[in-house]
């Protein structure tokens, strides 16, 4: 079993996304585990058992931190776990520059399975075999 | 015009009067000459008189200073020469005398002292007629010169206060704000000090206030006013109307009580200006005081009008900023939307993909897994869809939209024609522009906000211009209670463009152009414009012509 951590507040807009993500590359080998909000992650040192963590940059507008201001608290970890950043904002990239954070993969919202599959399998190497069997169209 | 040209140009006029005004010596001259049974000299000899004269005076034509005395002493002499030996009290001789004394006014250098001119033409009378003068013929002269002393006065005050002006204007130009932030104040208390005006008083401290409804606001000061009480009761008895003495302050915990306020009123507002006067010469004071402040009262008119104007353009930056905040709201709103909308698209691509991939999936157990997977998020899908949908009907709601019309007004026939002429003429040729409006409806009035009003009609304009072929004009008539504009336009386009025209024309005319999302960003936005404002406007197409009309309903 591979712990996944989601920090993302609309974690329902991705589940089926994740589910067949799980379903078609891990054998449903892959462990979800959503932080909806703030309150959530705190102890931040439970992070530091996950195999990978993907954090969403725009968290709620109510929310008194960013998924940028998550990404640093993660990095003062002892074992800082692999991160990945789901956003919806096009120049999160800039914005990681900008804050001394260029290091990390992106994936871009929306994404489908697939797309979110080729960054994760750099953290987290799929199965032996894949699941399912497709005929080419 | 500015201030060193408009005194080059007094400088040099004064230059040619005084050369006028030698030339009538000249012919005074040769008149008397001519006229007068007996002379004293041969003709060749005033000849020879009018020639040296002349030349004397060209030599003197540019002495400057205590120099120029020179030019009014070879006046004197010549007038003594046509003169000698001949009855002083014939009225053509006496006039002759006195004639530099009368043109006074026009002399070239305007700080010449008028005593001296007295003293010359008593010296040349003296010299013509000393053997049978009494004292008492010199007492006329006391009485032209008291009035000649008056007139003196009068025209330096009113130098001084052109040259204050001046000086106030060089400050305003080298610093729009400094009528705003009181800096000026220190310019118009270095001038007066340092001016004849201190000779009669000093000024050592300029506030302002504005008149609100009897309360008086602080404006600005010369120096920083950090306490301050002041007996407004003091301001409202004023026996003169713009005029008022004696008033009592305190200021930074000190009471004076030799505050003179000068009453302004400008287009929009009331102003008092309070100046600390200390008195210097304290009978010239009493006696020519008012008049001395009256003429301070144009440099006051100046700075408030500057005072108001700054005050209009802060107001208007407000609004600007404002509304430049709405607008950053609008567009804020515009990209969160886009963000919601990125992160709502999810279940729906995740859909569609799932859909797409199981045309190509054999194994029942992975068919009937994709199969749940797809019924679970089918619910979702339709559910992020309501909310995109919403989310952009919120952004496309005029009422939240920051181009909304905010500020209608009634506004007049003449003003509306004068806008769009306005504008009309930045592009297009003056007599393709025609009002055909009687003086009888000059006053009527259309309900607009002039700022939309001029944002929309530079938009057609520039419509026009962008579609152009040869002809062009705009027609501005009253018909049917509504006043109507009329566009035509030649357009520049081929068969297949007229009927694209043609079917942007319907659309605009039907509102469909505001239904569905269009290429024509530009008409979608003046018909947008127009609703708001309640105009109706058409657009018709007929052959390459095309005739947009706009009715704004008379009040």
């Amino acid at each position: 079993m591979k712990r996944v951590a989601i920090i993302e507040n609309e974690y329902q807009l991705f589940r089926g996304m994740f589910e067949i993500l799980n379903f078609k590359y891990y054998q449903n080998l892959l462990q979800y585990e959503n932080f909806p909000n703030v309150e959530s992650i705190d102890p931040i040192e439970q992070f530091q058992d996950y195999d990978l963590v993907i954090v969403d940059v725009n968290l709620s507008p109510r929310s008194p931190v960013d998924g940028i201001d998550i990404v640093e608290r993660l990095k003062t970890l002892q074992r800082v776990p692999p991160i990945v950043i789901f956003t919806g904002y096009s120049k999160t990239e800039e914005k990681l520059l900008k804050r001394d954070l260029p290091e990390y993969d992106i994936i871009v919202k929306p994404a489908t399975y697939d797309k979110v599959f080729e960054t994760m399998s750099k953290y987290i190497p799929r199965s032996q075999s894949p699941t399912i069997t497709t005929t080419t169209p | 015009m500015t201030p060193s040209r408009y005194q080059d140009i007094d400088s040099e006029l004064r230059i040619r009067f005084s050369r006028i005004y030698r030339l009538i010596i000249i012919l005074y001259a040769w008149y008397i000459i001519f006229t007068d049974s007996v002379n004293s000299f041969k003709p060749y000899d005033y000849v020879a008189f009018t020639a040296l004269y002349g030349v004397i005076y060209w030599n003197l034509r540019d002495a400057k200073g205590p120099y120029s005395l020179l030019r009014q002493i070879l006046d004197f002499t010549f007038i003594f020469l046509v003169l000698y030996k001949k009855d002083i009290f014939d009225i053509k001789h006496i006039i002759f005398c006195f004639l530099p004394l009368f043109n006074y006014a026009n002399h070239s250098n305007i700080k010449r002292n008028p005593f001296l001119s007295y003293l010359l033409a008593a010296i040349l009378i003296f010299s013509l007629k000393y053997q049978n003068l009494r004292l008492s013929d010199f007492l006329p002269f006391l009485f032209l010169m008291l009035i000649d002393f008056l007139e003196h006065f009068r025209t330096r005050v009113y130098h001084l206060k052109n040259s204050l002006l001046r000086e106030l204007d060089k400050m305003l130009i080298k610093n729009i704000d400094s009528a705003a932030n009181g800096e000026i104040y220190k310019e118009f208390i270095k001038y007066v000090n340092g001016s004849k005006f201190a000779k009669v008083f000093k000024v050592s401290d300029v506030i302002c206030f504005e008149d609100i409804a009897g309360e008086y606001r602080l404006v600005n000061s010369h120096e920083f006013i950090g306490t301050m009480t002041l007996d407004v009761d003091q301001l409202h008895s004023t026996s003169v109307e713009n005029f008022k003495e004696a008033i009592s302050l305190v200021t930074n915990e000190k009471e004076y009580n030799n505050y003179v306020g000068l009453f302004i009123t400008t287009e929009h507002s009331k102003y008092v200006f309070l100046l600390r006067i200390d008195v210097v010469n304290m009978l010239v004071h009493w006696l020519i005081r008012v008049y001395l402040y009256e003429n301070l009262l144009p440099a006051f008119v100046k700075i408030a009008n500057y005072i108001e104007t700054s005050q209009d353009m802060k107001r208007m930056r407000f609004r600007m900023a404002s509304q430049l905040k709405s607008n950053l709201g609008y567009i804020n709103d515009a990209v969160f939307a886009l963000h919601f909308v990125r992160n709502k698209l999810n279940p729906l691509v995740n859909y569609f993909h799932m859909e797409e991939e199981m045309q190509s999936i054999i194994d029942d157990n992975i068919m009937s897994f994709y199969d749940h997977q797809l019924k679970q998020e089918k619910p979702r899908a339709r559910a992020s869809l309501n909310m995109i949908l919403e989310r952009a009907n919120n952004v496309l709601d005029m009422k939240v939209n920051s181009m909304f019309i905010s500020n209608p007004a009634p506004m007049e026939v003449t003003a509306f024609i004068t806008m769009l002429r306005t504008i009309w003429y930045v592009d297009f040729e003056h007599d393709s522009f025609k009002a055909e409006v009687t003086p009888s409806n000059w006053e009527k009035k259309v309900m607009v906000d002039a700022n939309a009003l001029e944002v929309l009609f530079s938009d057609i304009t520039s419509n026009i211009k962008k579609y152009r072929n040869l002809k062009q004009d705009s027609l501005v008539s009253i018909k049917e209670g509504s006043l109507e504009v009329r566009f035509t336009n030649d357009l520049k386009a081929d068969g297949n463009n007229i009927q694209k025209f043609k079917r942007v024309a319907s659309d605009f005319t039907t509102n469909k152009i505001l239904q569905e999302k269009q290429t024509t960003h530009g008409l979608t936005f003046i018909k947008t414009f127009l609703n708001q404002m309640n105009v109706s406007s058409s657009i018709e197409v007929s052959g390459k012509q095309c005739v947009m009309s706009l009715k704004f309903k008379l009040l």
